[in-house]
């Protein structure tokens, strides 16, 4: 990734669909971690809508979609997972560092533990094959 | 000095890199069939690319991210979806047939059949891919490529009438033999033979693989304004030979081992391997290019890390796709289906996909969000509108035509 | 009984979450019952951190998928074919600030608000 020097600040206003749905995230060390697949709102006491955590995953990227392709995906995805009631991927709101033409956060891709697939699949393919640590 | 070196190594690799199967096949058979009356095609062709690769290449430069990842967060989930599948899909049709043209640039030399050569060059392609650093793989074959330059030689030594071709070149319409139908049916065949989607996702994602910023604009420009031109110099000089030789005898090219004939035939054995390097190169150059592609579309549409420049255990899921794509590929062309004819359905396939891929460059290279003050300036814009409706009446045009002609008869 | 109203409301112990995906797209329906339109866009607004951002008003158009290629505003730099576009299927945008929500439906995907006033144009916020 090309280096930012500028310190990725908060706009005063954003628009969801526009700023943040969609966009990339960058753990700490710019690397890519999601995309904001959803964004999940909580109801505070005062009873206005806050921002919680940005979702990740078929989870929730899913019921985004729509349609029949999105109902499929988010059954898929349900299938896949052991829990009774499954949660898609969740960063907190917390962490965001700041958003330029990506959204930052400040923990490491490995502590979000949004890679189940990447793991999986570095597990079983990727680090099979000679050679698979070794960076251009 | 170092500095003058990077540049022309960059403009040479752009010349060299420009011609793919596509290019290949397409310009060798329009050139057989319409002579040189297609030029102007070409020429169109080329600036298209020449204004959108600066756009995109300009967007990897200042914001750092490829044209992919943009395009979603742009054109929201659904449509970005569609559009996900539509270019993976054309482009991994390409990727079908830059590997079949390897093994085809093979079998010429071996006289050993196609096939056997597919799983060999794809185990080879994707060894390269997974092990061979960014800048080796685009430099290498992007230089070894510029042999190709000897169909221009053997241009100049068939010694063709010149006013005849330019008379071709300044009449734009079918022959004797020709309808109006065919001869546009081949023009939007060149247009997206020029235009190929894969080129913008792999120039933008190779800008951020080589991280390039905002001072690395003016050495991208000179690579576009002056490889890109003379790489259609190059696609020309392949057409203009075929109609030099094949023309004027009614021969129609329909296996790639036609085209290097002319070339034999002006320099002799030489000639012709020099010819089979070119293409060699060439294809292999554009398989890499369009199997990391195929990678970069979808791992940069679902926000996944990507890249050569990572250590391959850190874009896991994009190294998979790029494996599964060149397994699924071979599977395909093990099938002894044509690579001609699948090149030929590629680039008209690519014709139609081409609103998909340019509207949202368009759109963000004029995103302030983005691109800062470095958004596009009124000519970018004229040009990229104009574009824009010349591709949308192509791509509106293609499946038409395909079918009024049964796929160019 | 809590006294920072900031935090979140806990309804028999689990705090209520939703998808900021089901407000968007949801009809907007007037008192009288009249539809005035989708949820085209959720407005923000807050700080610092993004935890403290919250939905500060909706903007409504007449169609569900209203924001165009992120071109929702009226003045924007660009082709002039793509403004034409742009303008063309963002027509009639309106705004219902947060205090004029009466009410939101979020498994009917509907929301009900006292009125709806013009958008004013702040796409110049950074």
């Amino acid at each position: 990734m090309a280096e930012r020097t500028d310190q990725p600040g908060f706009r005063r206003q954003y628009d969801a669909q526009l700023h943040l749905l969609d966009r990339q995230i960058l753990d700490r060390d710019g690397l890519p971690v999601a995309k904001v697949d959803d964004i999940e709102l909580v109801v505070r006491a005062d009873g206005r809508l806050a921002v919680a955590a940005l979702l990740c995953g078929p989870g929730a990227l899913g019921p985004r979609t729509g349609g029949r392709l999105g109902r499929w995906t988010k059954a898929i995805w349900r299938r896949l997972r052991p829990d009774e009631d499954p949660q898609p991927g969740r960063i907190d709101a917390a962490l965001v560092t700041g958003t330029d033409s990506a959204v930052h956060v400040s923990a490491s891709a490995a502590e979000l533990r949004l890679d189940g697939l990447e793991r999986w699949v570095r597990r079983y393919v990727v680090d099979r094959i000679p050679g698979a640590d070794h960076a251009d | 000095m170092k500095k003058l070196f990077a540049v022309a190594l960059g403009i040479l690799t752009a010349i060299g890199g420009f011609v793919d199967i596509g290019d290949l096949v397409t310009n060798a058979l329009v050139g057989s069939r319409f002579g040189l009356s297609l030029a102007w095609v070409v020429a169109v062709g080329v600036i298209g690319i020449i204004v959108f690769a600066e756009m995109s290449g300009r967007v990897a430069a200042v914001s750092g991210r490829a044209t992919f990842d943009l395009v979603r967060e742009r054109l929201g989930p659904r449509i970005g979806l569609a559009n996900l599948l539509a270019s993976m899909g054309v482009t991994f049709l390409t990727f079908i047939a830059e590997i079949g043209g390897v093994a085809l640039a093979i079998e010429i030399a071996t006289s050993v059949d196609e096939v056997l050569w597919v799983p060999v060059v794809a185990a080879a392609l994707w060894i390269v891919l997974w092990r061979v650093r960014f800048a080796v793989l685009e430099n290498a074959f992007g230089l070894v490529g510029l042999a190709l330059v000897v169909f221009a030689v053997a241009l100049w030594k068939l010694d063709p009438d010149w006013m005849d071709l330019w008379a071709q070149v300044t009449s734009p319409r079918p022959g004797a033999n020709e309808t109006w139908t065919s001869y546009s049916y081949y023009a939007v065949a060149l247009f997206g033979a020029a235009m190929t989607p894969y080129e913008v996702f792999f120039f933008s994602s190779g800008g951020v693989e080589e991280h390039w910023s905002e001072k690395d604009v003016g050495t991208m420009r000179l690579n576009v304004f002056l490889g890109f031109p003379l790489g259609g110099l190059l696609s020309l000089s392949i057409a203009a030979v075929t109609a030099v030789v094949f023309l004027p005898a009614g021969v129609q090219v329909e296996s790639l081992s036609q085209v290097p004939l002319p070339v034999a035939i002006a320099l002799g054995k030489i000639g012709l391997a020099i010819a089979l390097l070119g293409f060699f190169a060439a294809t292999f150059g554009a398989a890499c290019e369009t199997g990391l592609s195929v990678g970069y579309s979808m791992a940069q549409f679902y926000g996944w890390s990507w890249g050569k420049f990572v250590a391959p255990r850190q874009a896991a899921r994009f190294h998979a796709v790029v494996l599964l794509a060149t397994v699924v590929a071979v599977a395909v062309l093990l099938t002894t289906v044509d690579p001609v004819a699948v090149t030929e359905y590629s680039v008209v396939f690519s014709a139609l996909a081409l609103p998909l891929t340019y509207l949202p460059i368009l759109v963000i290279a004029n995103d302030p969000d983005y691109m800062g003050e470095r958004v596009n300036g009124w000519f970018a814009n004229a040009l990229g509108s104009v574009y824009f409706v010349v591709i949308v009446v192509v791509s509106v045009a293609a499946i038409p035509l395909m079918v009024l002609t049964r796929g160019g008869q | 009984m809590p006294t920072d109203p900031t935090v979140p409301t806990a309804v028999s112990g689990a705090v209520t979450r939703h998808r900021i995906s089901a407000l968007l797209g949801s009809r907007v329906l007037l008192r009288d019952g009249s539809q005035a339109g989708f949820v085209t866009e959720v407005r923000l607004a807050g700080g610092p951190g993004l935890q403290s951002y919250v939905v500060e008003g909706l903007v409504v158009g007449s169609r569900v998928q209203g924001s165009m290629l992120g071109y929702d505003r009226r003045e924007v730099a660009g082709p002039w074919l793509v403004r034409a576009l742009v303008r063309l299927v963002n027509r009639d945008l309106s705004y219902v600030p947060w205090a004029s929500v009466s009410r939101i439906d979020w498994d009917g995907h509907v929301v009900e608000v006292d009125r709806v006033g013009p958008l004013t144009d702040e796409r110049a916020l950074r």
